[in-house]
This record gives structure tokens, C-alpha cells and sequence, in this order.
């Protein structure tokens, strides 16, 4: 998978010949900080619950589609091109379909922004309609896929062939929410609905993912809260790094029942309701800032 | 060639560590400021925000934000490594959605300064920091070290090695937790500074000697109880457990400028160079946020005339090696080490 798609990523490179102070040139004089800039984050309940929305992604796909060949049309007729590419912009940045790919299939997301700015250079170094159509198909291509990355990613197909070794550092970079909890805003709310979703997917015959998903939620959601309860009880906090480390993973790795796993859990949501209730008047004790 | 390519070139070069291209302007520094010195922040600013300790950076935002009406401050929240290569992606496809991101690891902060390049850090923001922190081209805010907690009821300080290479070769009960990330960052760092044999002979020695626990607080539970002598661990796990429990029988030990008592740090890097981005930083380095995250978070500031929090020692007494923190992000070689010993 991940060789793949650097391949895509290369031949994207390769197809679209312009230079890079080219490309700079035309998003700068695209004023790509208005346009592009940070307009919204991924929608994260939608990234974790992806593989139930690709009607709706087949949809914004062909939208995005329709928008790249208004920009091939008007170029080859010779009118601006200046709408087309902001309401191209404009439609990237609102379809569900971009934050997933961007979080879920990182090394597909670069060669759409690469498809769009190529249409860009183009248009900058004058060149021709059949040049615009060529990297026009290419930015369709590169949406496609991009959704295609996501259909395999839901398959559980090739990634999964990869060691665990390679599993394990990368999965500290991904961002753990799997059950449709912000975790910066409710962490331990984030924590107890990823441990469900855990234990669904354990009651679904695939530990391998239960276990992804315990992992990535200690890693990246627990282990920023400890420092804090450690003054407040140290124990406690022994307690859940053993529930995380030995508890539920042990029910997977041995194979136990979906019961023995819900045990675990209950055994959990009791420590963490313990441990929000500390986090609370830990938060509300501190001192100010400034 | 731009300022931005021109980072990149020296990223690529290697030149971008302390004590390089800045040793000559060391000698110049300023003292830390008040924010009630500061101007207001006016305009907006997006910033990606590794995710890390609690709430404390989101109650350090909050405040700037209070104090700053005008500041429209975006924020993208996620894993720093995640963050990283949203960055490095972006500016492959000559998009540019961030103007600061701050990372929690100076790994994610290599990544992007390699790959995406940044703008250089002016000098009223470097000169502020410690000379051995001043980087070209972005700012550590704080730091934690590697050290060596032990029991005071079993072992004595001077009986403590001051070189991590001869601390399997002790006969004291050791504990590490080969799972961490900071672990890992540390046996990265072993690796740069003593080469791959003499990192792979030490793991194998110690593999014989350690007893591997889930969690660098429970290796510094298992000292404080007594089953352990001494263990591997980042010092605010042993801060912490005294401030609540001041009775333990359990202290701060360092080895002498090697990988047992590696320095690494959160940090920003500029990537758009504007007032409202300069005045922000400069927010970041003032002597109320450094306390705050020294007096809450038990993290070592960086300016020049903070305290470290209570218990550690100042960092000039430790004597930490000089490590390119940039290249604490390359952990595959580390892990693979890790398991070609066993260790993992």
C-alpha cells in the first residue's frame, strides 16, 4: 500500500512538469492563505466511522470531478480561470471526503493539492488546453485515488501484511479516536468510547484492531493525563497503565470470551470514572497562567 | 534561493543545532519578560498543536487568548508526528494552513524542518533562550531529562555509576520500561552517541540485568517500594510521586554527559514569520508561562533566569550531552535494534 501510493505520488510528480518556483509562484499569486488556509479541521467522528459514508464520499467525489473539468472547460475556451479555481478550492475544503483522506490515507492526500496547483501552472505558463486537460485527469485520478486508498484501508487488506513493527511506529502517530469522541475536548469520555469500540471489534472476530485501538488510546490519550493524577494517587494510575498493558490486551491475545473482555472494561470504566472525578478538582485547583 | 529553502538546506546539511551556526552570537542575551511588558497580539494565527501534558499548553493558549482580544487563534490539535507529515504534505503541494506548529518531541520538529522547511527565528525570540537552546530556526519552550531514581534506603548516591555503559555491569536490582517512547528516544540518542555495536552490547547486558516494566511510573513506584535499586526513567514521574507523597524513600540520580541523562524538549517552529507570530512566540518565552509549565507540569524551562521546578537541580550541574535533537525522530533503526536484542 504504502509503496503504491509513493509510486502514485512520484509518478504525479513526474506526470506534472513544472517547477517548484513555478508551483510556489501560482499559490502565492492564488493567495492560497485565504483560500486554503485552516479553514476546518477534520471532522474526527467521520474519520473514525469512515467506512459507513462512501456513498456519501462517491457523491462530494463527483462534485470535485464536475469542479476540475470547469477549470479544464474554461481554460480551453480561453476565459479566467480564477472562479473555477477558488470554487475548487472552496469545494475541497468542505467535503467530509478530504479529511479522511488526509488523516486516513496521508500518502494519497498530496497528490490531489499536487493535481490542483499542477492545473495552476499550467494555466500560469500558458500552456496548452491539451496540456490542462492531461493534469485535469490526473487531479481526477488523484481524488479516485485517493477514495480507492480509503475502500482498501476499510478492507483491512494490505496494510495489514505489514510487520508489526512498522504497525507499532506508526500507529503512535495516528490519532486515536475510534469512537466519535473528541479527546481533546472529553479525554476520558474519548478513552471509555475507544475501549468500546475495542471490545466491538473483539466481539467481531478481529483482535488485531481491538488491541490497534487500546494501544493508540493508551499512547496517545492516557499517557497524557497521568502526569497529573501521579501527585493525586499514583496507585490509581498503576492500576490503569496494568489495565491498559495486561488487562483487555491479555483477553485478546489469549483468546478469552467477549464476556471476559466486557468484564475488563467494566473493571476500567470504574478506575477512569475514578480518575475523571480526580481530574476535575485537579483542574479546578490549579493555578492561573498569568 | 528563500528563507524557507535556504532552512531546508541547512536541515539537510545538518547545520541547524545549538551551538553552531549561533556560537558566535551566544554572548548576546536577553533576560526574560513579563507578559505585562508585552504589546497585544492583533490578527489571526494557525497553530498546530501537538497533543501532550494534560490541558496544560490548552490552558496556556486559553490565557493568551484572554489576555489578547484581538488574536484570532486557530488551532489544529493531533499527534505531533501526525501533525509532521500534515505539514510536510501540505507544503509538497504548496499549501501552506500553518503559521506555528508546536510539537511535543524535537523528532516531529526535525521531520518538518527537513521537509518543509521555516522561517528563521528572529533574534529577539533566540537570544532570550539558554545559548545551548538556540536553534535557527525554531524555539524549544521546555524540556524533560533521562534520569536515574533511586531508593535512598538501598543504595547510596555515590554508589550509583556515572556512566549509563557501566550501570548493567553494577550489582544493583535496575528497572526500565522498554515500551515507552521516551525510552526509545533514549536508546536513539545511545545510539548516536556510542554507535550501533556498543548500544546493541549495552541492551544485551542489560536485557540479563532489568527487570521491563509497562510504565516509567511504575518503574519509579517499584524503586520508591523498594523492590528495585534504581531505574530508567524522565525525571518528572519521580518529582511528581515525591510532591504527593513526600515520604518515599526516593531521589534524583544523573550519569555524567551521555544518553542516561539526555535532554529532549517541546519546541515551535516558525512557519509563517509575521508580528502577530513573533509577539506569540515571545508570549510562549515569558517568565509567567515558563514558570507555569515548571511549577504544573514540572518541565524544565528554557529562558534564561527560570527556575527548574523543585527537586532538579539546574541544568548547567547535570551536564547533558549534546545530541542533535532534530535526529531523535529516526526511531526504525532503534526499534530494530530493540528487537534484534530482544529487549522489545
Amino acid at each position: 500500500m504504502k509503496n503504491t501510493s509513493k509510486t502514485f505520488y512520484e509518478a504525479g510528480l513526474c506526470h506534472i512538469r513544472y517547477s517548484l518556483a513555478m508551483v510556489l509562484l501560482g499559490a502565492f499569486m492564488f493567495s492560497p492563505h485565504t483560500a486554503v488556509q485552516a479553514s476546518g479541521e477534520p471532522d474526527m467522528k467521520l474519520v473514525a466511522n469512515f467506512s459507513e459514508h462512501f456513498e456519501t464520499f462517491d457523491t462530494e467525489l463527483a462534485k470535485m470531478c464536475l469542479a476540475t473539468d470547469r477549470i479544464v472547460k474554461e481554460y480551453a475556451n480561453g476565459d479566467s480561470i480564477e472562479n473555477s479555481s477558488k470554487a475548487w478550492v472552496d469545494t475541497w475544503e468542505s467535503v467530509g471526503v478530504h479529511g479522511v483522506v488526509e488523516v486516513k490515507a496521508p500518502y494519497l492526500y498530496p497528490p490531489v493539492w499536487i493535481g490542483f496547483y499542477g492545473m495552476k501552472g499550467v494555466a500560469d505558463k500558458k500552456g496548452s488546453a491539451e496540456e490542462m486537460y492531461a493534469v485535469g485527469e490526473s487531479t481526477k485520478a488523484a481524488l479516485w485515488q485517493g477514495l480507492g486508498g480509503l475502500r482498501a484501508l476499510a478492507n483491512a487488506t494490505s496494510i495489514e501484511t505489514e510487520s508489526r513493527h512498522d504497525h507499532e511506529h506508526e500507529d503512535q502517530g495516528q490519532d486515536a479516536n475510534y469512537g466519535g469522541i473528541d479527546p481533546d475536548e472529553k479525554p476520558i469520555e474519548a478513552i471509555l468510547a475507544n475501549l468500546e469500540a475495542a471490545v466491538d471489534a473483539y466481539a467481531h472476530n478481529d483482535a488485531e484492531k481491538a488491541s490497534k485501538i487500546v494501544f493508540n488510546t493508551y499512547m496517545e490519550i492516557f499517557e497524557h493525563l497521568e502526569g497529573d493524577l501521579i501527585e493525586a494517587d499514583a496507585d490509581l494510575v498503576t492500576t490503569i497503565e496494568l489495565e491498559f498493558n495486561a488487562g483487555l490486551p491479555l483477553v485478546f491475545k489469549n483468546g478469552g470470551s467477549v464476556a471476559d473482555a466486557r468484564a475488563k472494561l467494566a473493571e476500567m470504566t470504574k478506575s477512569l470514572n475514578q480518575a475523571k472525578k480526580l481530574l476535575s478538582k485537579i483542574q479546578s485547583d490549579r493555578s492561573s497562567v498569568f | 534561493m528563500d528563507r524557507r529553502a535556504y532552512i531546508k538546506t541547512l536541515a539537510a546539511a545538518g547545520l541547524l543545532g545549538p551551538n553552531r551556526l549561533l556560537a558566535s552570537k551566544a554572548n548576546s542575551s536577553l533576560a526574560a519578560e513579563s507578559v505585562e511588558n508585552l504589546p497585544k497580539i492583533k490578527g489571526a494565527i494557525t497553530l498546530y498543536l501537538g497533543r501532550g501534558e494534560g490541558g496544560l499548553y490548552e490552558d496556556i493558549l486559553k490565557a493568551i487568548e484572554e489576555r489578547n482580544p484581538e488574536l484570532e487563534l486557530k488551532i489544529r490539535r493531533g499527534p505531533s508526528s501526525a501533525l509532521a507529515n500534515t505539514i510536510v504534505a501540505e507544503a509538497g503541494a504548496g499549501v501552506q494552513r500553518a503559521d506555528l506548529f508546536w510539537a511535543i518531541d524535537s523528532g516531529s520538529i526535525g521531520r518538518v524542518l527537513n521537509d518543509a522547511g521555516a522561517e528563521p527565528l528572529p533574534s529577539s525570540i533566540r537570544d532570550m533562550l539558554k545559548p545551548e537552546f538556540r536553534h535557527e530556526a525554531w524555539t524549544p519552550i521546555s524540556g524533560r531529562i533521562r534520569t536515574l531514581p533511586f531508593n535512598t534506603e538501598r543504595v547510596t548516591r555515590e554508589a550509583i555509576p556515572k556512566s549509563i555503559l557501566d550501570l548493567p555491569h553494577s550489582d544493583l536490582k535496575i528497572g526500565w520500561a522498554p515500551t515507552y517512547a521516551a525510552f526509545q528516544s533514549f536508546v536513539t540518542a545511545f545510539r548516536l552517541l556510542e554507535g550501533e555495536k556498543t548500544t546493541e552490547e549495552w541492551l544485551k547486558a542489560m536485557l540479563s540485568k532489568a527487570r521491563a516494566l509497562a510504565g516509567e511510573l511504575n518503574v519509579v513506584m517499584s524503586v520508591a517500594s523498594g523492590d528495585l535499586d534504581i531505574g530508567l526513567a524522565n525525571h518528572y514521574y519521580t518529582l511528581r510521586l515525591k510532591k504527593g507523597r513526600p515520604e518515599v524513600p526516593l531521589d534524583l540520580a544523573f550519569s555524567k554527559n551521555d544518553a542516561g541523562c539526555l535532554l529532549n524538549v517541546s519546541g515551535v517552529v516558525l512557519l509563517q514569520n509575521k508580528p502577530e507570530t513573533e509577539l506569540f512566540l515571545r508570549h510562549l518565552l515569558t517568565i509567567e508561562v515558563q514558570s507555569y509549565l515548571a511549577r504544573e507540569a514540572y518541565e524544565i524551562p528554557l529562558v534564561i533566569g527560570i527556575q527548574p521546578p523543585k527537586g532538579l537541580p539546574e541544568i548547567a550541574q547535570i551536564n547533558p550531552p549534546k545530541v542533535d535533537l532534530d535526529k531523535l525522530a529516526d526511531l526504525k533503526p532503534t526499534l530494530a535494534l530493540l528487537r534484534k536484542t530482544g529487549v522489545l
